[in-house]
């Protein structure tokens, strides 16, 4: 039998298209929507300008339980390959771009490559790998665009401080730099 | 034409139309549903013949129409793009620190994931206390936070 940990992300059926009825569903049974990027792009814009991205961070905890179901063990405790692989096969598959993970030090930093571009500020991305990340996690998540493609990992808390300094054009190594781990109480 | 005649090429017709009764083709590969127009309209009326019985279904309602779910379900071979996703394997070599980082999808989940030390200057005993799980790693990245003064 195959490990959890082991076993690669698995694309074929994931989507059923029933002509019949005029539906596309997951294969969790889910009832999607295929949109073209150019058409999300606008109502993402829209959404940063109002400052409420509930949907797409919503819309990214979907992919996360999908991944985390695809991952079939406890996410906690596998290994960061193995999350990442799940992560990025469910992000592939949806048309979000290839996922990496990296590590500065601390910090976790992912990296998406290939997505499109929704907002200028990618915080439709942030927002949507924030969701993605909170259901892997099981915790509240906060993704900060650094630069092109990558998004850090911090605590909410700390996410508008880090959003200031990525937005004065610091660049990775000088962001991570500024933080360190939280002193014990 | 005498009225036997007649009959002769009504069941003649009737047989044709009995060996191809659908209307409606649903081509799974090509997710496409069409028309059969090679099937005849009947005209007769006489009641002595067969074909005052009920046919066999001919016609079918779209709505009757198995769903092709199955036959429109994406597999991997018919998807180039998501096929030649390559997810992250152990067997991913590490990038050493200081080298160039490598692009494309071999960068996902390299194992081990590497350090930048010249970047953030990790000291030895971080890197070899370095927690194995997602979830720990994940909690060391959230308890950063901006460094006083």
């Amino acid at each position: 039998m195959t490990a959890p940990e082991t076993r690669g992300f698995d694309p074929a059926g994931y989507f059923a298209f029933d002509m019949a009825r005029g539906s596309v569903h997951t294969r969790h049974g889910e009832r999607v929507l295929v949109l073209a990027s150019d058409v999300l792009g606008p109502l993402v814009s829209t959404a940063v300008r109002q400052g409420d991205l509930t949907a797409v961070r919503m819309l990214g905890k979907r992919i996360g339980e999908d991944a985390a179901r695809s991952l079939g063990g406890d996410v906690k405790a596998a290994t960061p390959e193995a999350v990442t692989t799940h992560a990025s096969g469910m992000l592939s598959l949806l048309g979000w771009g290839t996922l990496t993970l990296e590590r500065w030090g601390h910090a976790l930093v992912l990296a998406l490559e290939g997505a499109p571009s929704l907002d200028n500020e990618r915080l439709g991305l942030a927002a949507l790998l924030g969701g993605v990340l909170t259901t892997l996690g099981g915790r509240d998540v906060a993704c900060v665009p650094v630069d092109g493609t990558r998004f850090v990992i911090v605590h909410p808390s700390i996410a508008e401080a880090v959003w200031s300094w990525s937005k004065e054009h610091r660049d990775l190594a000088s962001i991570v730099g500024r933080l360190s781990p939280e002193q014990a109480a | 034409m005498s009225r036997i005649e007649k009959l002769k090429v009504l069941l003649a017709r009737v047989e044709q139309r009995r060996a191809e009764p659908r209307l409606v083709a649903v081509s799974s590969a090509g997710g496409q549903v069409s028309a059969n127009t090679n099937v005849e309209p009947t005209r007769t009326r006489e009641p002595q013949l067969e074909l005052a019985k009920p046919l066999p279904p001919v016609a079918q309602p779209p709505s009757s129409i198995p769903p092709p779910s199955a036959a429109a379900s994406i597999s991997t071979s018919s998807l180039p793009p998501v096929a030649r996703t390559q997810a992250p394997s152990s067997t991913v070599p590490p990038v050493a620190p200081g080298e160039a980082q490598p692009t494309g999808p071999q960068r996902i989940a390299p194992q081990p994931v590497v350090p930048f030390d010249s970047a953030v200057r990790t000291t030895s005993a971080a890197r070899i206390q370095a927690p194995k799980t997602f979830g720990e790693l994940l909690e060391q990245s959230l308890a950063l936070r901006p460094k006083s003064g």
